[in-house]
């Protein structure tokens, strides 16, 4: 009987991951070519965005919505921008990368001062100052992903992740001082 | 912003954080998604290779034999748990009937006797003892080198055409050699008994069990041997196998 369920559990994720890549094998064929400009490598950053969503599939509750398409096209996004650093060899070094590490009881705004209507133009702003920090803490706090499991759906070190979130917290830190919201 | 403040109001701060950052988050994989279709749109008119399809399910193939392997192999874990469980069941209830049923149990015990006579030098040793002892002086002819442990001579008689040793344990049990010219193999009673053919030392005699007791005939040179005894048909053949002649 265990072996029944097991197999079927398997068909599911299997027709699971047809369903996904049919869905959007396109969308992220063209988001990477975009970047890398490339249909080899495009292709390949596919095939790896396809292998590390797999590990997460599971808990997968609605494959055509849109929070799924946010992840996987995160995820070749952040594989492709990966991928082209290391061919063109770019080492950006800017004061966020140098930036000091916030510990994690160190808060972003004061109560009074949370306001949710302008979330959408501070995620763009951060963006703008670099997408892979807007993408970490959407990964982190929307999708409510453990630092493990980004670093295995992003191809990256777990030391990298938590890394990178601090300095996206820090990024953010200084968009909302910018933005005359003040922080202690 | 944590100076003067209690535990409550920091708990309440740091999940009104968490929700600004999601909030953050989800603005930003919408920004995501619109960028992406923002891109579809741009490279509308490009085709996605058909390697890409091959390469999907060949990949999604692997998988499927995999996962296949995988279930196998706990298969047959699962299996041979259930084989050793069954294994040490049977080996079990076997030891049981066999201890506890007494024809089974003889027959345990002998089969292990047997066994152990057949294979153990060491055992044959402590079972058997020297005889020569207990020839009388004035004995002229064949006599058993070897008995079961606990023998002695009983009593003996030595006559013109036929002469005959008694050996007795403490139980009773006798073993008696009768030995002559005037006697032959036609002398035993075969009637209703088992008999076999026997070798003895390269000499061709006969072996007859009746009623528990076993009589064990051939010739030795001019005289004619018979041994009687109601042990057991490989120790009686033993005793056979180790007759001497003195003087």
């Amino acid at each position: 009987m265990l072996a029944f369920l097991m197999v079927i559990t398997d068909e599911v994720v299997r027709d699971q991951m047809e369903q996904v890549y049919l869905t959007y094998h396109e969308i992220l064929y063209k988001v990477s070519f975009d970047i890398l400009k490339d249909h080899y490598e495009a292709e390949d950053m596919v095939q790896e965005a396809i292998i590390n969503f797999s590990r997460y599939s599971e808990k997968i509750d609605d494959i055509n919505c849109k929070k799924t398409k946010g992840l996987i096209v995160t995820i070749v996004r952040n594989l492709s921008y990966n991928a082209y650093k290391k061919q063109n060899k770019v080492i950006r070094i800017d004061h966020e990368e140098v930036a000091t590490i916030l510990d994690d009881e160190d808060y972003l705004v004061e109560k009074q001062l949370i306001r949710f209507e302008r979330s959408r133009e501070i995620a763009g702003l951060l963006s703008q100052i670099k997408e892979s920090y807007a993408d970490i803490i959407s990964l982190r706090y929307y999708y409510e992903l453990t630092t493990e499991e980004i670093a295995t759906l992003l191809g990256m070190e777990e030391g990298n992740v938590y890394a990178r979130l601090s300095r996206a917290r820090t990024a953010l830190k200084k968009v909302l001082q910018k933005e005359g919201i003040s922080v202690e | 912003v944590l100076n003067n403040k209690s535990r409550e109001e920091i708990d309440e701060l740091k999940d009104l954080n968490e929700a600004f950052l999601k909030d953050i988050g989800y603005e930003h994989m919408n920004a995501v998604c619109e960028e992406a279709d923002a891109v579809m749109e741009k490279y509308k008119d490009i085709e996605v290779p058909k390697s890409l399809d091959n390469w999907f399910y060949g990949y999604l193939e692997e998988q499927k034999k995999e996962a296949k392997r995988i279930q196998r192999k706990k298969f047959m874990k699962q299996i041979s748990r259930r084989v050793a469980a069954v294994v040490v069941v049977l080996g079990i209830v076997m030891s049981v009937v066999t201890l506890s049923v007494d024809a089974f149990r003889v027959e345990f015990f002998n089969m292990v006797m047997e066994t152990s006579e057949k294979f153990g030098l060491v055992f044959f040793e402590e079972k058997y003892q020297e005889q020569d002892d207990y020839v009388p002086e004035e004995w002229n002819g064949y006599y058993p080198t070897f008995l079961p442990k606990g023998y002695s001579l009983l009593e003996y008689e030595i006559g013109a055409s036929i002469s005959r040793l008694v050996y007795t344990n403490v139980d009773g049990d006798t073993i008696e050699l009768l030995q002559g010219s005037m006697i032959s193999n036609s002398q035993i009673d075969t009637e209703n008994a088992n008999v076999m053919d026997v070798d003895i030392n390269g000499a061709q005699g006969i072996l007859a069990e009746k009623d528990n007791e076993i009589i064990i005939g051939w010739s030795e040179k001019n005289s004619s041997i018979l041994l009687f005894g109601n042990l057991d048909k490989s120790t009686l053949l033993k005793v056979a196998e180790n007759i001497s002649k003195n003087k």
